[in-house]
C-alpha cells in the first residue's frame, strides 16, 4: 500500500485523472444538490425552453448553463443525472460480470478435468461472438431498461474474468500453503474464498478498471442506436444519439458537452487502470 | 474549291452547334427519394414510394390531381347509369411500351387481377366490384354490390396493364419488367442504386417537359441531403425539419413545403381502462398543447390538426374546431372523473416512422406528468411497434393516418366504425358508437355529393366531440429543389416526372 502512494505521487497523469475523475464521481451521485431541476422529473420539464444555446451565447437563458435539449431539459443537469446512469452501468455490470466470472474461473481452474472443459469451452463459444453483438441481439428482445441492461451487459462480459481468474488459480492451486489447507481438512468452498480468491485479485482489479471503462461505452453505444436506457432518463449514449442528428444544424451543444464528458470518463478510467497494470504488475517493476 | 471546303467546314460545324442543343434540349431531372420502388407489378403492393415510381409507368382510369379531386385518364369520362353501374368510355389510340394496342379487354383483365389474384394487395379498391362487361373496344361497365359513391376514386388506384404481355410473363418476370402506358418507361434499373426513367415517344397525351429521370433512392436523411447540396441531385424529398435552415441559407437552390396528407394522432382504449371515461379523454386533449409540439419538436413544419383530415379532403367539417391547451382544465375533468391525483399508463411510440414520432411521443409525455398522467414511454422501432398496436395490445399508443384517395370515408371506415366485418381495421381502440355506424354506413351508400358531404361531416363532429381520437398534427412535406426547377409536389406524395419542368 506504501508502495502504491509512492508510486501515485510520482506520476502527474493519474494524479489529474484521478481528481477529475472523483469530481465527476461526486457530482454525478450528488446531482440533486448541484443541479437545480431534476430533467427526469418529467413535470418540471416545458416545451418551451426546448434548444436554448449555452449561458454565453446569443439568446441564452441563466436557467441552463451549457444550454437545452428538444425537450427543454437542461444540459448540464441531463449529464449529471446521465453520468449517474452510466457510472451505475458500468460498477454493475462490472461487478455482476466479475462475480459470475471470477467464480466460474476459479472453479474451472480448482477443479479442472471435465468441470473445467465445460466451463472453458462455453467462454470459447461466447468469445466467438462479438459482445455488441449479443448485448444488441438480447437488448432488441427485451427492450429497454437500466437493469436489463446491466444483467444483459454482465452476462455478456463475464468470460474475460473467467479466464485470467482460471490462468491465475492454476498456478497457486498447488502452492504449498494451498496443500496445506487441503490437508488440514478445509472444504474446497472455503480454501476457494479464503486463500486462493485473495491471492488472484490483483490481476482481476486491472481488468475490471479496464472493463469499467468498456462498459460505459457500451452502454453509450447500445443507448445510441436506441436499445439502451429508456427515452424519458437519458443517459450520456442516448444523448449524443439525440444531438447528432442536429448537429449539421448547429445545435452543436447537444452533442460537444455530453461527448466531452463521456471522453473525460472513459479516459480518466483507463489512465488509471493503466497505472493499476503497470504498478500492480511485479513483472513490469 | 476554296469555297466548297469553307461550305464543308460551316456545315459541320452546324450539325455540332445543332447536336449539341439538342443534348441541352433533353432535359433531365436527377430526384433523391427515401427509399426504392420494391416492386414494378402494379399490384403487388400498397406502398407510397413503389405506387410513386409505378405513377410514372403506368396509369389508371381516373387520376386524381395536385388537389386531390378526380380528372380523367385512360378514362375521357364516364357517368352513372343506375344506382349500382357506371360505365366508362375510354382513350383511343393508347399504345403500351411494348406496342400493344390499349382496350377495354386490358381494363377488364387489369382490374380482375386486382381482384382475384392471391397475392394482390388491391383487393379492397375493387371489393365491391361485382362484374365488369365489356360494351365495345373502348366502353366498359362496372357493376358494384351496391350504391358505391367513391368508386371512380378507388378504380383510379388499379393501374392498368397489358393483359397480353401479362398473360405472356411469369410474376417474377413482371416485377423487374413493366409495360403500361404512362409517360415514362423504365430504361435501366439498378435496385437500390438508381432507376433511369425515360419519356415514352408514342405517349397519347402531353408530352412531358423532362425526357429523362433518375431516381436515386438514398435512405439516411443526413446523406440525402448533402448530395442534394452538392448538387449531385435536383430534387431532395423528405428534408429533415432539422436541415431546413441549413438548405435555405445554400445558394441555387430552394425548400418547398406543401401540406400534407398524414394525421398524427394519439389512439386510446375506448372500452376499458381510465380512457374508457369520456371526461379523461377530453382532459389528455385539453392538456396537449400542440402549438408549441409543431413549434419546438416540428420546428414549425406542420399544421395543428382539430379533426380527423386536413380540408383538403372530401368530409372535412369546417365548424370543428381543435379545444384550447388548458392544464387547468385538464386537471379539473380528470378529478370529475375520478382520477385527482391522476394515473399510470404505458403509452407505445415508435421513434423511426414518422418525422420525430419520438420525440413527439416524449414532449406528449412531458405534458400529461404536468397534469398528473404518469406516462410509461415505450418506444420502439417501427416493425416492434406496429405488431404490438395492430394487435391490439395497448391502451395509448401513437401512430400515424393518410388518406390517399383523397376522401375522408377512408378513415371513418378503418378507424371510426366499430370494428367488425370489413369496418374498423384499425379501429385499435375498440370506439363504438351506433349513431356514427349508421351514418358511415350510410356515407358509403348516397351517391349524392352533398347529402355524402353532410353525413361525413358529422360523422366526423361526434367522434371528435367523444374524443375517439385524439388528432396532433399534419405533417408538411418538405423537399428541396434547384431554383430554376417548376414543380408543385402532390399531397399524396405520388411523384409525377410529367408535372415537372424548368424556368428558363
Amino acid at each position: 500500500m506504501k508502495d502504491l502512494i509512492y508510486y501515485f505521487k510520482r506520476d502527474k497523469m493519474v494524479i489529474i485523472a484521478t481528481i477529475i475523475l472523483t469530481v465527476i464521481i461526486l457530482s454525478s451521485i450528488f446531482a440533486n444538490f448541484i443541479v437545480p431541476h431534476n430533467p427526469y422529473d418529467l413535470a418540471s420539464v416545458s416545451l418551451m425552453d426546448s434548444m436554448k444555446p449555452p449561458i454565453w451565447m446569443k439568446n441564452g437563458v441563466d436557467k441552463f448553463l451549457l444550454g437545452s435539449d428538444l425537450q427543454g431539459r437542461g444540459i448540464l443537469s441531463t449529464i449529471l443525472y446521465g453520468t449517474r446512469i452510466s457510472l451505475l452501468v458500468g460498477f454493475s455490470a462490472v461487478i455482476l460480470g466479475g462475480i459470475i466470472g471470477v467464480t466460474l474461473g476459479m472453479v474451472a481452474g480448482y477443479f479442472g478435468g471435465k468441470i473445467d472443459s465445460i466451463i472453458m469451452r462455453m467462454a470459447d463459444i461466447q468469445l466467438s461472438f462479438p459482445t455488441m453483438l449479443i448485448a444488441i441481439t438480447v437488448m432488441a428482445f427485451l427492450g429497454r431498461g437500466i437493469f436489463k441492461l446491466i444483467v444483459v451487459i454482465g452476462l455478456a462480459t463475464w468470460v474475460t474474468y473467467a479466464r485470467t481468474a482460471r490462468g491465475s488459480t492454476l498456478s497457486i492451486k498447488n502452492s504449498e500453503y494451498v496443500e496445506a489447507a487441503k490437508l488440514i481438512g478445509i472444504n474446497n468452498t472455503k480454501i476457494l474464498i479464503r486463500h486462493i480468491l485473495p491471492n488472484i485479485l490483483t490481476p482481476i482489479i486491472v481488468i475490471a478498471t479496464v472493463q469499467i471503462a468498456q462498459v460505459i461505452m457500451l452502454e453509450a453505444t447500445l443507448s445510441f442506436l436506441g436499445i439502451g436506457v429508456p427515452l424519458t432518463e437519458p443517459s450520456l449514449g442516448l444523448m449524443i444519439s439525440d444531438g447528432y442528428k442536429r448537429l449539421l444544424s448547429g445545435k452543436w451543444w447537444l452533442v460537444v458537452f455530453p461527448g466531452g464528458f463521456l471522453v473525460m470518463i472513459v479516459l480518466s478510467i483507463n489512465i488509471i487502470g493503466d497505472w493499476l497494470r503497470d504498478v500492480l504488475n511485479p513483472k513490469l517493476k | 474549291m476554296k469555297k466548297t471546303r469553307l461550305f464543308g467546314l460551316i456545315l459541320v460545324t452546324m450539325t455540332f452547334v445543332l447536336l449539341i442543343n439538342f443534348t441541352i434540349v433533353a432535359e433531365t431531372m436527377t430526384i433523391a427519394t427515401p427509399s426504392d420502388a420494391l416492386t414494378l407489378d402494379p399490384i403487388m403492393l400498397s406502398e407510397t414510394p413503389t405506387i410513386s415510381v409505378q405513377m410514372n409507368i403506368f396509369e389508371g382510369l381516373v387520376h386524381l390531381d395536385e388537389n386531390m379531386d378526380i380528372q380523367p385518364g385512360l378514362a375521357s369520362s364516364w357517368e352513372v347509369e343506375d344506382d349500382t353501374t357506371w360505365v366508362f368510355h375510354l382513350q383511343k389510340g393508347v399504345k403500351f411500351h411494348n406496342g400493344d394496342d390499349f382496350d377495354a379487354e386490358d381494363v377488364k383483365f387489369s382490374i380482375e387481377r386486382a381482384k382475384n389474384h392471391p397475392k394482390s394487395q388491391f383487393k379492397s379498391p375493387v371489393g365491391q366490384v361485382e362484374s365488369i362487361e365489356i360494351i365495345d373496344d373502348y366502353t366498359i361497365a362496372i357493376k358494384t354490390n351496391f350504391p358505391y359513391p367513391i368508386l371512380p376514386r378507388k378504380i383510379g388506384r388499379i393501374l392498368i396493364c397489358s393483359k397480353d404481355y401479362v398473360e405472356a410473363n411469369s410474376d417474377q418476370h413482371l416485377q423487374n419488367n413493366a409495360v403500361g402506358t404512362g409517360p415514362y418507361q423504365v430504361s435501366s434499373w439498378e435496385k437500390d442504386e438508381e432507376m433511369v426513367l425515360t419519356a415514352y415517344e408514342d405517349y397519347w397525351g402531353e408530352k412531358p417537359e423532362v425526357d429523362k429521370a433518375i431516381l436515386k433512392p438514398i435512405s439516411n436523411p443526413a446523406t440525402r441531403v448533402s448530395s442534394f447540396l452538392s448538387g449531385e441531385v435536383d430534387i431532395l424529398m423528405d428534408l429533415p425539419v432539422q436541415d431546413v435552415e441549413r438548405v435555405e441559407e445554400a445558394k441555387g437552390v430552394k425548400v418547398v413545403t406543401r401540406p400534407g396528407l398524414r394525421l398524427i394522432f394519439l389512439g386510446v382504449n375506448t372500452q376499458e381502462g381510465p380512457f374508457s371515461k369520456l371526461k379523461v379523454r377530453q382532459a389528455v386533449y385539453h392538456a396537449i398543447n400542440e402549438d408549441a409540439i409543431v413549434e419546438h419538436v416540428m420546428n414549425g413544419h406542420a399544421y395543428k390538426a382539430g379533426q380527423f383530415y386536413p380540408d383538403t379532403i372530401f368530409g372535412y367539417n369546417p365548424d370543428v374546431k381543435r379545444v384550447p391547451y388548458d392544464p387547468e382544465k385538464a386537471k379539473q375533468l380528470l378529478a370529475e372523473a375520478g382520477y385527482p391525483d391522476g394515473f399510470t399508463i404505458q403509452f407505445d411510440s415508435s421513434n423511426d416512422r414518422y418525422m420525430n414520432d419520438g420525440q413527439i411521443a416524449q414532449a406528449v409525455a412531458i405534458q400529461l406528468a404536468r397534469v398528473g398522467i404518469n406516462v410509461e414511454l415505450n418506444v420502439q422501432t417501427k416493425s416492434a411497434h406496429f405488431d404490438k398496436v395492430l394487435s391490439r395490445n395497448t391502451d395509448f399508443y401513437l401512430l400515424g393516418w393518410t388518406n390517399s384517395l383523397g376522401d375522408g370515408i377512408q378513415f371513418l371506415d378503418g378507424l371510426l366504425h366499430t370494428p367488425e366485418d370489413s369496418y374498423g381495421r384499425f379501429n385499435l381502440g375498440n370506439y363504438s358508437n351506433q349513431e356514427v355506424d349508421k351514418l358511415i354506413e350510410e356515407a358509403a351508400m348516397t351517391l349524392d355529393e352533398e347529402k355524402r358531404s353532410k353525413i361525413m361531416q358529422e360523422a366526423v363532429r361526434i367522434g371528435i366531440e367523444e374524443v375517439a381520437y385524439l388528432p396532433l398534427h399534419y405533417q408538411q412535406q418538405l423537399y428541396g429543389m434547384k431554383e430554376n426547377i417548376k414543380w408543385t409536389p402532390r399531397p399524396d406524395k405520388y411523384v409525377k416526372i410529367s408535372t415537372m419542368g424548368f424556368d428558363n
